[in-house]
């Protein structure tokens, strides 16, 4: 069911903690503790390395890919307290480096491509960080939230831009509520909302028992139903569910043998991929009757994967 | 933001002793706690278990103990001053562990603030008070002062400098003077450092000519002595700084309070923070009440420092430090084996080795012995350098067991006092510490002298000498600074701060790193990678599962054997790329090992002692570089890229848009989809009969056709597929179904809109309908219809509110379904743009119909505006309002254009395409001959626009 497209090796000196494919799936790009960033073209089953992005000085913990409606902009944030935002113009060059943070630069996230250039980024001092492009200057102009969560913020997430509200024009859904989902070292989720020029928080969640890992926004279709994933030292997985945006309903998916560390909502928001320090991965899809149930067993029960696939999925 | 830590280890309380003073020997073992009835030596003992062993000394003086303070040299561990009003008592502890008093000094005519007894003889103790004398004493003649050095304020505090014999900084008030005592009429330097009392002074125990100061004025100074108008530092606190004093590891400081001042709570008053690169970034808590004292314990192993406090509180307490603090202060830690070792001898046996005080013949006896080997040792140590290139000896003292070493590489200039301690064991290290004229800035001596102590501890492990070594180090460490230049020093400033900042992170605070993860990407593409099967993670006694924080990689001995490099970014000397060229290539010191040896580090142990060092880059290259897969997970999700391709869209004629989209899904052998299409098609079929039966007037028709099932067998189909996360066929059959959803949206805004919809119509039925309001809701007919007769019609649609109410009732949808279906084709949308379908994407977005866009005007793009040729005045059209004439003149022929025109964005001139066409063909300047580079500029002008 799941079959191996393409296995790249990234070259990277030391382990890699994150890796994406920009929005068509043709580039990769990888980040890692050696302090660098590695794009490649993915085309059939070759890889090529089209950049390898040295600006950081320490380890680099995320990479996001924005829209490519504003061209070829990729961002990295890394322990040395940088977040840099790279762009594609003939040859990999910084486009911009913000240095407003005084830890570990923990996560960074492009805002839906309807509200702009934005970029949310948090960070082991605290505080979250929100940097717009503006359009008519090209500057950055950086609003921040401050403690945010106390010892620090691990993950961020955006609220997918389709929204269930009537009054919003469903073409642009420029004017969608911005809002951001965030998870840190005081086990607690908080939702933030733009409100004005200021960020406020909205909700926040407690069930976890330890740190937050990773939150993620599930992509909306349009219905009603909100969904977020968020995952925790205490080696749970919880989804949290609302119709409103304010009252949020857990449901615990599953308690993992180790840690988890990350999540990740397919395109259609209905499987969630999740994995975490015992190096598995598995994927988990909703039945119709609510019950989260572990769909990888049968990707693999149908032996069509390689042995490699096996150890992961 | 900061942690709070209680990382003490021990706590004792003495409410009976009312001790105001508190001081540790020489050996670390012994605390002296001296209070207005009686003196007490305290045994702080780490492995006896707490019992109090504590020896008590009556006292009678009707003033409280001042200061208290043992002589911290080998030969004068037994002697401790008190100071109480005007007179500083010196008491001897003999072995029989009596107390005797054996001078006073009596001199002070107001009261004594301070002691302080000298670093290197023992018989050398300076006493100041408000008086505005500070005097030094000989204690073997106590009658009077040998030395007095007079300012005009009283002082409060008096210290020796840690390297550098004979400089003494006494504070006064706001000020702080520095006495060279050798020259006492005069101080050497005078410091206006604050605007209020200065509480604390304390001396940089790795470089001469560094202090700092803390005052009532909640702030922290940092001076260097030679340059000192400036502090090189300033840290702000909210409250008064009682204390401020040096980490002996890399380059933190702790502090602590006055009071309650400024505290917001009355528990922080006895919280001592440690602050690391001018950053609060933990928290001692535990103390109820002010810390009236802190010192060091002396001798402890350089993996194991402890702190010890008395606070008003009457609790004694030792505090250890966290490792994770010791490698945020940049300080080396000794390597894995060391490590071991000093777990199992602990400090109190290392301490022990220093001589048990109670016997000190015995003690005597064996340091003699060990004196003479050490001696030798000495020797050959600063034998082994004498020949050295590139490093001048400047001076060798055998007595005092130090040398000085001159270098100067690249413009630096390091100098370096080595100090080989009297003997303790024989892995202690020499002491290193900076001397006056070194000019390279203080982050960075820190790391060359923890480089330094490293190489000293790995050799000293070795049973070798260590100088020549540590020297070597040196000179390459001076090597690997960045040259200095004029023009860049700025930048490097900067670089080099960034650098340090990042170095010192809370490595508490940060996740530990992941090293393994999956994420979704594109349409179904699942991108994972991990560790290689044959990982393993070091196992942690203490842990069990995985860590939380990146400080575990720290409690991990064995990450940091002879590297130390630890996980922190080691850009230590990596030259930042906006750095001038030129830049000597400095040695990747590689980052984070540690993340990679926490699961290899079978591997990176052999490695590393194969390699003898851990610096080989690609530590991992045995493991083979990590390694991504991307999955396809096509099965996944009812997505389907070849049918999005084939798929006809085509909103204008629902029938044929599901029957041929049937056909093609059943060519794709989705024979489940081709039903649903068929159905589809039925129900478009018979909607569509509808309006053609209504038009026919042919009532006869109306049973199957104004069937309810249509409508909501439709959006049942819709929503079902929705569920389903069938996004594809969702969106698409709301494609196909999207006349009805303009119909239902528009009619049901208001009336007015309706009649709007006239001009602006897409349904494909206008034409056939004679009125323009039914044209609009051609799908609403048939129920008014069914209600009513044909001439009521009109009536009915004078009355909006009831249209509204008739029609939710029926097959048009309401303002949520609509809004949903959009909301599908917009996320259908995507898809296809990641597919990089642009056309059908096009297609399907063109049927997302904005609600407001009849309304609001359309995104402000820009617009041209042809200003008449003739009258002058703003055209719109093409002809001019005013004049009447064809407003645009072909800068070519100077006729009127009546087609299509070409324009310079910058100047403004227009032409006939084909002329303008022809004429930049050959020019690049403008035809009317205003100079304008035309084809440069007006495409300049265009490069700022942006295209909504």
């Amino acid at each position: 069911m799941i079959t191996v497209l393409n296995t790249i090796d990234t070259g990277h000196e030391d382990m890699i903690h994150d890796a994406e494919l920009d929005y068509y799936g043709l580039r990769l790009a990888t980040c890692s503790s050696d302090n660098s960033v590695k794009i490649y073209d993915i085309k059939s089953g070759t890889q090529t390395l089209a950049a390898d992005l040295k600006g950081h000085f320490g380890p680099v913990w995320q990479v996001a890919w924005a829209h490519p409606k504003y061209g070829n902009l990729l961002a990295s944030c890394s322990y040395d307290r940088k977040v840099i935002i790279w762009k594609e113009s003939g040859e990999w060059t910084k486009l911009y480096e913000y240095t407003g943070h005084e830890s570990s630069v923990n996560s960074v996230a492009w805002a839906p491509a309807e509200y702009g250039l934005i970029l949310a980024c948090c960070s082991s001092d605290g505080s979250i960080s929100i940097i717009t492009n503006v359009l008519d200057s090209g500057n950055w102009d950086v609003k921040k939230i401050t403690g945010a969560h106390a010892i620090g913020v691990n993950s961020i997430s955006w609220c997918p831009a389709i929204s269930a509200d009537l009054n919003l024009d469903p073409l642009t859904n420029k004017d969608a509520p911005k809002r951001i989902v965030s998870g840190g070292c005081d086990n607690l989720i908080k939702i933030w909302r733009e409100q004005g020029d200021q960020w406020v928080e909205e909700n926040r969640l407690e069930m976890h028992m330890d740190w937050v890992r990773d939150v993620a926004w599930a992509p909306s279709l349009g219905l009603q139903r909100s969904m977020i994933a968020s995952c925790s030292q205490d080696k749970r997985v919880v989804i949290w569910t609302s119709d409103d945006n304010v009252s949020w309903t857990p449901t615990i998916l599953n308690t993992f043998d180790d840690v988890v560390w990350s999540l990740s909502w397919s395109l259609t928001g209905n499987i969630l991929a999740v994995s975490g320090g015992d190096n598995k991965v598995s994927l988990w899809k909703e039945s119709p009757d609510g019950q989260w149930l572990c769909i990888s067993e049968v990707a693999k029960g149908l032996g069509q994967t390689p042995n490699e696939e096996r150890s992961t999925l | 933001m900061s942690v709070h830590w209680s990382s003490e280890i021990m706590k004792w309380e003495y409410r009976e002793l009312q001790a105001t003073a508190m001081s540790v020997d020489y050996s670390g073992n012994n605390v002296l706690l001296a209070g207005r009835r009686s003196l007490a030596i305290k045994q702080i003992n780490l492995e006896e278990d707490a019992g109090d062993i504590v020896k008590k000394y009556p006292r009678h003086s009707k003033y409280d103990a001042a200061g208290a303070e043992w002589c911290q040299t080998y030969h004068g561990q037994k002697l401790c001053a008190i100071a109480s009003n005007q007179r500083v008592d010196v008491y001897e502890w003999r072995g029989s562990n009596e107390l005797t008093c054996i001078s006073s000094l009596r001199g002070h005519t107001r009261v004594v603030s301070d002691t302080h007894f000298h670093r290197q003889d023992h018989n050398l103790i300076a006493t100041c008070s408000i008086d505005t004398f500070t005097h030094l004493w000989d204690l073997r003649d106590a009658r009077k002062p040998v030395l007095s050095l007079c300012a005009v304020a009283g002082a409060s505090q008096v210290q020796w400098n840690k390297v550098a014999a004979h400089i003494v900084a006494t504070a006064h008030d706001g000020d702080i003077k520095i006495w060279d005592y050798r020259k006492h009429t005069a101080p050497i330097q005078y410091i206006s450092a604050h605007l209020c009392k200065i509480h604390g002074v304390d001396w940089s125990p790795h470089h001469e000519y560094q202090l700092v100061t803390s005052s009532h004025d909640g702030s922290i100074k940092f001076f260097d002595i030679n340059n000192a108008r400036r502090p090189e530092n300033v840290i702000m606190t909210n409250f008064p700084v009682w204390r401020a004093i040096y980490t002996p590891f890399g380059s933190g400081l702790l502090t602590i309070g006055v009071g309650w001042g400024g505290l917001p709570r009355v528990e922080q008053a006895g919280v001592i923070g440690i602050w690391v690169n001018g950053a609060l970034t933990h928290r001692l808590v535990g103390h109820t009440d002010t810390v009236q004292t802190m010192v060091w314990r002396p001798n402890t192993s350089p993996s194991n420092y402890q702190l010890v406090t008395w606070g008003r509180d009457q609790t004694l307490r030792v505090w250890s430090m966290h490792p994770s603090l010791l490698k945020m202060c940049n300080h080396y830690l000794p390597d894995d084996t060391e490590y071991d070792e000093d777990n199992n001898s602990d400090t109190v046996s290392y301490a022990s080795t220093v001589g048990s005080i109670n016997d000190v013949s015995v003690a005597d006896k064996e340091t003699n012995k060990e004196s003479h080997k050490a001696t030798a040792s000495i020797d050959e140590e600063f034998e082994s350098i004498r020949e050295m290139a590139n490093i001048e000896v400047t001076d060798i003292n055998i007595d005092t067991r130090t040398c000085q070493i001159h270098s100067e590489r690249n413009g630096y200039t390091a100098n370096l006092q080595v100090m080989f301690p009297r003997n303790v064991t024989e892995k202690t290290i020499p002491k290193f510490s900076w001397l006056s004229g070194t000019n390279v800035d203080s982050t960075t001596t820190i790391k060359i002298l923890q480089a330094i102590n490293r190489t000293a501890f790995r050799k000293k492990k070795e049973g070798r000498r260590c100088l020549l070594h540590c020297l070597k180090t040196l000179a390459t460490s001076v090597d690997e600074i960045p040259v200095k230049s004029s023009d860049d020093s700025d930048s490097m400033k900067s670089s080099q701060r960034s650098q340090s900042e990042s170095e010192n992170a809370g490595d508490s605070c940060i996740p530990f790193p992941r090293t393994c993860g999956a994420k979704w990407c594109g349409v179904d593409t699942l991108v994972v990678f991990n560790r290689p099967a044959n990982a393993r993670r070091l196992s942690l006694k203490h842990e069990a599962g995985t860590p939380r924080s990146m400080s575990s990689l720290s409690l991990a001995p064995a990450l940091f054997g002879t590297g130390y490099s630890s996980v922190s970014p080691h850009a230590t000397t990596t030259p930042s790329p906006t750095n001038a060229p030129g830049f000597p290539q400095l040695h990747h010191r590689h980052p984070s090992n540690s993340i990679t040896t926490f699961y290899f580090q079978d591997r990176w142990k052999a490695q590393g002692r194969r390699a003898g060092s851990m610096r080989s880059r690609g530590s991992i290259s045995g493991i083979g570089s990590p390694r991504v897969v991307l999955y396809s997970a096509t099965s996944l999700f009812p997505l389907n890229r070849t049918l999005a391709e084939k798929y006809v869209i085509n909103a204008e004629n629902p029938v044929d848009m599901c029957e041929k989209n049937a056909k093609i899904s059943l060519e794709e052998g989705e024979s489940e989809l081709a039903h649903a299409w068929g159905l589809a098609a039925l129900t478009a079929r018979s909607l569509r009969a509808r309006v053609n039966d209504h038009l026919a007037s042919s009532e006869e028709s109306m049973g199957w056709v104004g069937h309810p099932l249509c409508c909501s067998l439709l959006q049942s189909l819709i929503s079902n597929y929705a569920k389903s996360s069938d996004l594809q066929m969702a969106a698409m059959l709301a494609c196909a179904f999207s006349v009805f959803n303009d119909t239902g949206n528009s009619s049901s805004q208001s009336t007015i809109s309706t009649s709007s919809c006239g001009n602006n119509n897409t349904s494909p039925y206008s034409t056939v309908n004679q009125y323009s309001e039914i044209s609009a809701d051609g799908w609403t007919l048939p129920i008014v219809l069914r209600s009513n007769s044909c001439s009521e019609a009109e009536n009915f649609y004078t009355d909006s509110s009831v249209s509204k109410s008739e029609k939710t009732s029926s097959c048009v949808l309401d303002e949520v379904t609509v809004h949903l279906y959009h909301c599908f084709k917009r996320a259908y949308a995507d898809i296809l743009h990641r597919w990089q379908l642009l056309y059908k994407k096009t297609e399907v977005m063109k049927l997302v119909r904005c609600k407001h866009e009849a309304v609001s005007s359309r995104a402000p793009g820009p617009s041209l505006a042809a200003e008449c040729g003739w009258c002058g005045r703003l055209a719109k059209g093409t002809a001019c309002n005013s004049c009447g004439r064809v407003a645009l003149r072909c800068a070519v022929c100077t006729l009127g254009v009546r087609g299509l025109a070409c324009a310079c964005a910058y100047c403004g001139h227009a032409g006939h395409a084909h002329h303008m066409m022809k004429w930049f063909s050959q020019r690049d300047t403008c035809p009317t001959g205003c100079g304008c580079k035309c084809l440069l500029e007006g495409s300049n002008v265009w490069k700022g626009v942006k295209y909504v």
